[in-house]
Order: structure tokens, then sequence, then C-alpha cells
């Protein structure tokens, strides 16, 4: 029985610390940045309202747009993306939502919340899962 | 079971594991539109995926046996549950690199905090710190109790984990989420390989405990010997570039049906853009899709983003190609040796354990 007392209480700091390290590392919404008053490292989730190239300064501006109509500038080197995926950003290359890592720079100006500078854009798979399977080798 | 009787099953075991492991990597279908990378990395699927849910029978088995020793205090439980915890840390290891793998293309960044890979990792280093209790007891009475309560207890990361992206945004999928794709015919393969993956792992780990043997670990053969020809096979053109002699490595761009000719936007690995000609079988099926989903009625291209090898010639930027291969995701093939690796590592540490 003493085993079984100590077994519960272990799961129970476990389960505890194990739910705090899980949801600490959830991703961010938009809404959720005005939170930070200095620059700080983000992973955030957002839908992705335009794109513009800018290819003088080798960037990509992503307009970001949370759910309450705040929005973020997310800036990416161009040539990084090209290399990575190919083309420039367009439909059929980059979701309309995306996780993207990078460091925020808040600067609230109307509902626009900051800058962020990407450093990684990370996709879910879930939508690679809606289209029908292909074979080949 | 006799022991000869045990080594047959296991090679029997063995060898569907290796059949089906090489059907997947070689046939296997993957989704035809994807968000990012190489669309083949989802071959990763039958690997990656059986293991984790291995992982995940493997700590429940041992988490069974761990309370039957608690009620019952009978050593034989105890080295049961402890054995397949050994075995379920293994293929947590396991499940660990062959995602970080897979994520470094399809995700485009090898670890992600995302929640589910966060809930694994804090999974795997509960059921570390459990061996480390454990061999840090020397008192053979308290030993047990203490580690198998432990045990117990640890086991509540597995929820955790296995719950982590129905409880808040994750890039995993949840099961919902993948069913669409699952209905596409690809279900009898991946069920196959998740069954035979779970009934070999839980068998190797059963009988390398009951019955120490060596030849228990030459069982494992067929599937190294696979992933081995898998990586010898599919790696050399994921490292290949530009050839003078007429071989080029090209990511589609874009593409179209023109003339009955396969007309593609292309770019080499040295970053230059080609037109590529191609009159011939298509090297995947369909090379059209309708969305699914969202996206419903859209047409897309499924070329879209796959690495190509071409043998053909050029002039002015077009390349007329002769022939079209597509080339899988080297991470495919690593995963796969890193699995009979696992397997192999699985029967030699559970049977150091019981010697």
């Amino acid at each position: 029985m003493r085993g079984f007392i100590l077994a519960s209480s272990l799961a129970l700091v476990i389960l505890v610390a194990g739910y705090m390290t899980i949801t600490s590392s959830s991703y961010e919404s938009i809404s959720q940045l005005s939170r930070y008053r200095k620059p700080t490292m983000v992973t955030l989730r957002a839908s992705i309202e335009s794109t513009r190239i800018i290819p003088e300064k080798n960037l990509i501006l992503f307009v970001l747009q949370g759910k309450k109509g705040n929005r973020v500038y997310a800036f990416y080197e161009l040539s990084r993306f090209i290399s990575q995926y190919g083309a420039p950003p367009s439909h059929s290359i980059v979701d309309q939502e995306v996780v993207i890592r990078g460091t925020f720079y808040p600067a609230k100006v109307g509902n626009v919340m900051g800058k962020l500078e990407i450093e990684e854009i990370l996709q879910g798979c879930h939508k690679a899962y809606e289209a029908p399977p292909a074979t080949g080798g | 079971m006799s022991k000869g009787l045990t080594i047959i099953v296991l090679v029997l075991l063995s060898l569907i594991d290796a059949i089906t492991l090489a059907i997947s990597q070689i046939e296997g279908p993957f989704p035809s539109i994807v968000p990012l990378g190489n669309p083949t990395a989802y071959r990763s699927l039958y690997i990656h995926v059986p293991i984790s849910i291995t992982t995940y029978l493997l700590f429940t088995l041992g988490f069974l046996f761990a309370i039957v020793y608690l009620l019952k205090r009978e050593s034989r439980f105890e080295i049961a549950a402890h054995s397949f915890i050994l075995a379920g840390i293994l293929m947590g290891f396991s499940t660990l690199v062959t995602g970080i793998i897979w994520a470094s293309e399809s995700w485009g960044s090898s670890w992600n905090w995302d929640p589910r890979e966060t809930g694994v990792l804090f999974m795997f280093l509960a059921f570390l710190v459990y061996l480390a209790i454990r061999s840090s007891i020397k008192d053979p009475n308290v030993r047990p109790r203490v580690s198998m309560a432990f045990a117990v207890a640890a086991y509540a990361t597995i929820p955790l984990s296995f719950l982590a992206p129905y409880l808040m945004p994750s890039l995993h999928p949840t099961a919902s989420e993948t069913e669409m794709f699952m209905g596409g015919g690809i279900l009898e393969l991946f069920i196959t390989r998740v069954f035979i993956v779970a009934i070999e792992s839980i068998f190797l780990s059963y009988f390398t405990i009951s019955r120490r043997d060596k030849r228990i670990i030459s069982a494992i053969i067929p599937t190294l010997l696979v992933a081995m020809i898998l990586v010898a096979v599919q790696l050399p053109p994921n490292l290949a570039s530009d050839h003078p002699n007429g071989t080029f490595k090209v990511q589609v761009l874009r593409g179209s049906i023109e003339n009955d000719f396969l007309k593609l936007n292309v770019r080499t690995t040295y970053k230059q853009d080609y037109i590529l000609l191609y009159h011939g079988k298509p090297p995947i099926n369909p090379l059209f899709v309708t969305m699914n989903g969202k996206e419903n009625g859209k047409r897309r291209f499924t070329l879209e983003k796959h690495w190509l090898l071409v043998e053909g010639t050029t002039q002015d930027r077009v390349i007329k190609a002769r022939s079209i291969k597509l080339i899988s995701y080297w991470g495919n093939s690593v995963n796969a040796l890193i699995y009979s690796l696992t397997l192999l590592s699985l029967a030699y540490f559970l049977g150091r354990e019981r010697a």
C-alpha cells in the first residue's frame, strides 16, 4: 500500500510538472505579444494577411494578423527563403497560417504590435493530410 | 515456447517487418501536396509513428507489470516491468531521433519545442530518472519497491505527451486531422507497419528477458539488411550534385503538361533555373490532384517541391530529359537504419540486463 501511496504522490507531481512544461512550450498568439516591453524571443502562431518582397533590402515582409485584428510586421531574409523553398513566397509555398520563431521588438502604434525578425518559419503538417496520397519513386 | 521456435517466430516477424519496411519506403504513398520540404519525407510516417506507438505500448506493459509487482511483490514481475521500460526507453530515444530527422525537412527545423515533442522528451527524461533511481539504490529489498513505484508514477507522462496536440496548438496533427489522408488507401500499409513494429518489439523484449540467447540478435538481420540497402540506394542521390556528363539534380518549382510533354520549371543544386522537357511516364502518380479540405476544388501539380535525378542534355537553359526519377528524402533511409539498430540494441541490452 505504501508503494501505491508513493507512486500516486509522485505521479501527481510529474503530472503537474509535465503539464506546466508542455503548456509553456505552446505557441503565442499576436494578442499575447502586448505583454512584452523589450525585445523578446517568441514562437508565434499567426495568419499571414499579406506578403511583400523588398528585393533592394533582400527582405520579405509578412504582415501577420491576429484574431482581434492586431498586426505584426515580420521580416525574413529573401535569399534564405528562396534557398529553402526554391522560389519567393506564394500561396502554394507558404501556408496561410504559420508558426514563426524569432525576436519580437515591441513598438505599438495603433493596431500594429511591433516588428518581428524571423529566425525560423515552421510549418505544421496538418495541411499535407488534406491532400490525396501520391506514389512514386 | 522452445528456444528454436522463438527464434523462428522472431525471424518471421523480422522478415515481415523488412518486407513492409521496404514497400513503405519504395512504394509507400505520401501526401501529394505538402506545406514544406520534400513530400517523400512523409514516408517517415511508416517508421516514426509505429516506433512512437510502440514506445507507448512498451511503457504501458512496464506500468502494468510494475502495478502487479507492487501488489504481489514477486521478482519476476519486477524483471518484466524493468525490461519493458528499458525497451520503451530505447524506443523512446528512437522516437525522438527519427522525429528530429523528419521535422528538419517537413517542419523547417529539427527541434521546435512543439507540445508533443516536449511531452515525449519529458517522458523520456522521466524514465531516465527511473533508471538512475534503480541503479542508485543498492539495497535489494528497497530497490524494486522504490523503482517500481517511480515507474508507475512516471507513466503519468504518457497520457500527457499523447494528448498534447489535443490540449494545445501543435505542429503534430491529431488523428482526426489525418483521417482524410488515411482514407486514401494508405491505412492498410500504415496499420500493418504499426502492428508489426509493435508485435516484433514486444515479442523481442519478452523473449530476450525470458530466454537469453545470442541467436535472438541474429533474428533482426532481415530488418537491418533492408535498412542498409535503403541507405545504400537512397542516400547517394541526395548527396549528388550536377554532373558534367548529363546527370542533373533539380528541384521542381512549377510544372504543366504541354503537347504531351512534361514541362517543368526546375532549379539545380547550383541555384540555376532551367526549363525541363520530358516525354515519358511521369515519376509520380497522380500528376495533378484536386485538394480536399479547405482548398476544395483547387487543382494542384504534385511534382512541386520534389527533387529529381535527371539524365539528359541542355541547350539554352532547357534540359531535354531522357529519364527522370524522384529522389526520396535522405532521412527516410537513415530513420529505417536507426529503427533496425534500435531493435538490435533492444535485444543486446535486454540480454545483458538478464545476464
